[in-house]
């Protein structure tokens, strides 16, 4: 029976931090490709700020 | 574009205005909030002191109030991510100025109901042993995953959406204090926005805005399990789930709702969260009453319809006996006064929807605590029903913790804008895009088709 | 592998309630005060209870001598986050009260309302102090934790230690709890389930054998033997 997968204190935290980094690090990863767009050649394009300042 | 005189749109000047200027109000609500807080906090020092003895719980009634502030936070942490996230998905432009309100919520929302775990502890000093000794088949194992995940799901998506306006108070706040400069200029990332990071920024919050609807479901899903796993009268059924899940986006629309009409107020961002917000969302709000009614009168006939003594023990101590008035409070709170209020076009107004979504925060934290509290005191073993009474530490708990939950909303908004900005600019583009294809339309088709 | 079981005969019952006076000096639970106990908050591990019949006014009420039911199949158990209360291979459930981190989620989960949280630090008067037991497996457990009848393992230990020490096997009728040492009308009988010859097992197959809410299937391993 798997049931000592249940009940063994221990695995339920290996579960929760195993879920729980695996999607901090998909985020991360996430966050990180947008950081790192190349930025454009010509900084007219850039529209960090309000469009009225152009 | 050329003829603004000013450096700024209108849009940035409004939104922008209460990050640059500190009116003695707001002194004042902070003052009073942190007192709330202090208060909250000196009554926890005496329980963490003394022990859980301090609280009104006893034997057999465990669980009180700060498991339903426990739900009921967790709940209200719906609001933002479900709504935003569905609202982002279906394209619905009126959401553009509420979406950061809504996200913020939930962020803020989440961390006060983990608290609330904390707070109910008996060791609480031993909270990292889950982390070490955690056993899966425990429900709350499944809580610790999916609310850490939910957690920083939803951080996540308050932050995306956040970054070009992060950089933009980069470039403009030059002139705030340095400690908020710099965070802007962290927090940002370094964005430049060209076209390609402006796309993947919008890839990413597709992704998340999808991603984060199961999540949400599932961690108001596994809440109500905690209930649902055990077999205490009332508690043991199958709608407990979609139930709270229900209930969940209820509250949480209404808290969005409150919390939009006060900063509109504060912020003076009339001009920007009007009409359309307040007409959609009051109809949301109708819909989800309509279906928190509809869970509930499914869940009390068939409970009161049926003759197993434990149950219908637990169902007459809500409709008849001693918790009677709370429940029918409920259902004023919760049905009568949204319909009543929201039915007619009139009622959907920031007046009106304020009335209606404080009587339904009301009535939300009431029917949390009716289903904590009330199985307890009607323990299938049939012998006499307890009496819970909240002792005043627990109530200095609760309106702390309501208190700090506002404090961390209006420090977030003091230094962050309400409205994400270049939301609001990429929706009046589109407005514009289609005005004019309107026009367009309009000038090709036969001049007496329309007026 | 033992069972542990004990069957109580309604019958020959009393309601003396000394079980339970004998289970507070066996086990040192504290003493809660009237201010407490008018709560709800004594801690009796083992408590006489009147239970109604039926809904009816004229039903008669039956006294039930309640212990912890050891189910062989317990909620509590269940839903612990961390292991703190967990079944024995001999059947009994104990809780460690180094682990337990007083969330009551057990308590809530148990059907039978058996288990019992420290809701201050626990206190004596000074003239009871003197006679707690001393035995240190029962010394007196911390504020925050839950505690409940251990069908008095530390009596177990003891028996075993004592067999050891004059060099003969254990039998299961070496040891029995405290309340079945203790009851005046003898109506507690305490062994081993598992085997067929000891009196529990026979008494358990009695006709007039029943568990307190059998449908719930946590298969209690307390057994009652009907009244009349
Ligand atoms: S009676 Fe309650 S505490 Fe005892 S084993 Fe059964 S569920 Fe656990
Ligand atoms: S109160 Fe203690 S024994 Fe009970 S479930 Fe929580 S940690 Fe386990």
């Amino acid at each position: 029976m798997a049931y000592w997968f249940i009940n063994t204190p221990g695995i339920g935290s290996i579960i929760v931090f195993a879920v729980g980094i695996s999607v901090f690090i998909a985020y991360l990863r996430m966050l990180r490709w947008i950081q790192t767009t190349p930025p454009d050649p010509d900084p007219k394009n850039e529209t960090s700020t309000s469009d009225v300042d152009k | 574009m050329t003829s603004i005189p000013s450096r700024e749109s209108e849009l940035e000047r409004i939104v922008l205005a209460p990050l640059r200027r500190t009116s003695k109000q707001f002194y004042v609500v902070l003052a009073g909030l942190s007192l709330v807080v202090l208060l909250g906090a000196a009554a926890l020092a005496n329980q963490w002191r003394l022990g859980l003895g301090v609280t009104g719980l006893n034997r057999p009634v465990y669980w009180g109030v700060y498991i339903t502030n426990f739900v009921f936070f967790i709940g209200i942490s719906h609001a933002g991510t479900l709504i935003s996230a569905i609202l982002r998905v279906t394209q619905a432009e009126w959401r553009r100025p509420i979406t950061r309100i809504a996200e913020a919520i939930t962020f803020f929302a989440l961390i006060i109901g983990m608290l609330q775990v904390w707070i109910d502890m008996g060791r609480p000093e031993r909270i990292i042993f889950p982390f070490i000794f955690g056993r899966f088949q425990s429900p709350f194992l499944w809580d610790f995953t999916c609310v850490g995940v939910y957690f920083m799901s939803s951080m996540l998506y308050l932050y995306l959406p956040l970054v070009p306006d992060l950089a933009r108070l980069r470039d403009r706040m030059t002139d705030a204090p340095r400690w908020r400069h710099w965070l802007y200029t962290v927090m940002s990332f370094g964005w430049h926005g060209n076209a390609e990071q402006h796309r993947r920024l919008e890839i990413a919050i597709g992704i998340m805005a999808i991603v984060i609807i199961p999540v949400a479901v599932s961690v108001h899903t596994v809440v109500s399990w905690i209930f649902g796993m055990t077999m205490q009268p009332m508690w043991h059924s199958t709608i407990l789930g979609p139930y709270f899940v229900v209930g969940a986006i209820f509250s949480g629309i209404a808290m969005l709702f409150l919390f939009m009409t006060l900063l509109r107020r504060a912020w003076h961002l009339e001009l920007w969260i009007g009409e359309k917000q307040y007409n959609y969302l009051g109809i949301l709000l109708l819909v989800m009453s309509a279906f928190w009614g509809y869970f509930t009168l499914a869940e009390f006939l068939t409970t009161g319809y049926s003759t197993i003594t434990n149950e219908t023990a637990v169902f007459h101590a809500k409709l008849l006996g001693e918790y009677a008035p709370a429940f029918w409070a409920m259902v004023t709170a919760n049905l009568v006064i949204p319909f009543a209020v929201l039915m007619r076009r009139q009622g959907r107004k920031p007046l009106g929807t304020f009335i209606a979504a404080l009587s339904v925060i009301i009535g939300m934290w009431i029917e949390r605590f009716l289903i904590v509290a009330p199985s307890l005191t009607r323990p299938s073993l049939g012998f006499m029903p307890a009496v819970y009474t909240p002792s005043l530490t627990e109530v200095a708990i609760t309106a702390g913790s309501f208190a700090l939950f506002a404090l961390l909303f209006l420090l977030f908004f003091k230094v962050f804008p309400a409205i994400s900005v270049w939301e609001v600019e990429e929706g009046q583009a589109v407005e514009a895009v289609r005005q004019k294809a309107r026009e367009l339309a309009h000038e090709g088709a036969q001049p007496a088709l329309r007026s | 592998m033992t069972r542990w079981g004990m069957v109580i005969d309604l019958d020959k019952c009393v309601a003396c309630q000394s079980c339970t006076a004998a289970c507070r000096m066996e086990n040192n639970t504290p003493v809660a005060g009237k201010n407490q106990a008018d709560m709800g908050r004594t801690i009796l591990w083992n408590e006489v209870l009147p239970l109604a019949n039926s809904e009816s006014p004229d039903a008669s009420e039956m006294l039930i001598p309640r212990p912890c039911m050891h189910c062989d199949d317990p909620p509590c158990v269940k839903v612990c986050p961390v292991q703190a209360t967990y079944r024995t291979d001999e059947g009994v459930v104990l809780i460690n009260y180094d682990r337990c981190i007083g969330c009551r989620f057990c308590t809530v989960a148990c059907p039978f309302q058996v288990r019992y949280f420290n809701w201050f630090e626990p206190e004596w008067p000074e003239a009871l102090k003197a006679h707690l037991n001393p035995d240190p497996e029962v010394a007196p457990r911390p504020r925050g934790v839950v505690e409940k009848c251990t069908f008095c393992v530390q009596r177990l230990r003891k028996a075993r230690e004592t067999a050891q020490a004059e060099g003969r096997p254990f039998s299961a009728t070496d040891y029995v709890p405290a309340c079945v040492e203790t009851c005046t009308a003898h109506a507690r009988y305490f062994g081993d389930l598992d085997d067929p010859n000891s009196l529990v097992s026979q008494l358990a197959a009695s006709p007039r054998a029943f568990r307190l809410q059998e449908e719930m299937g946590t298969k209690p391993k307390v057994y009652y033997l009907k009244q009349g």
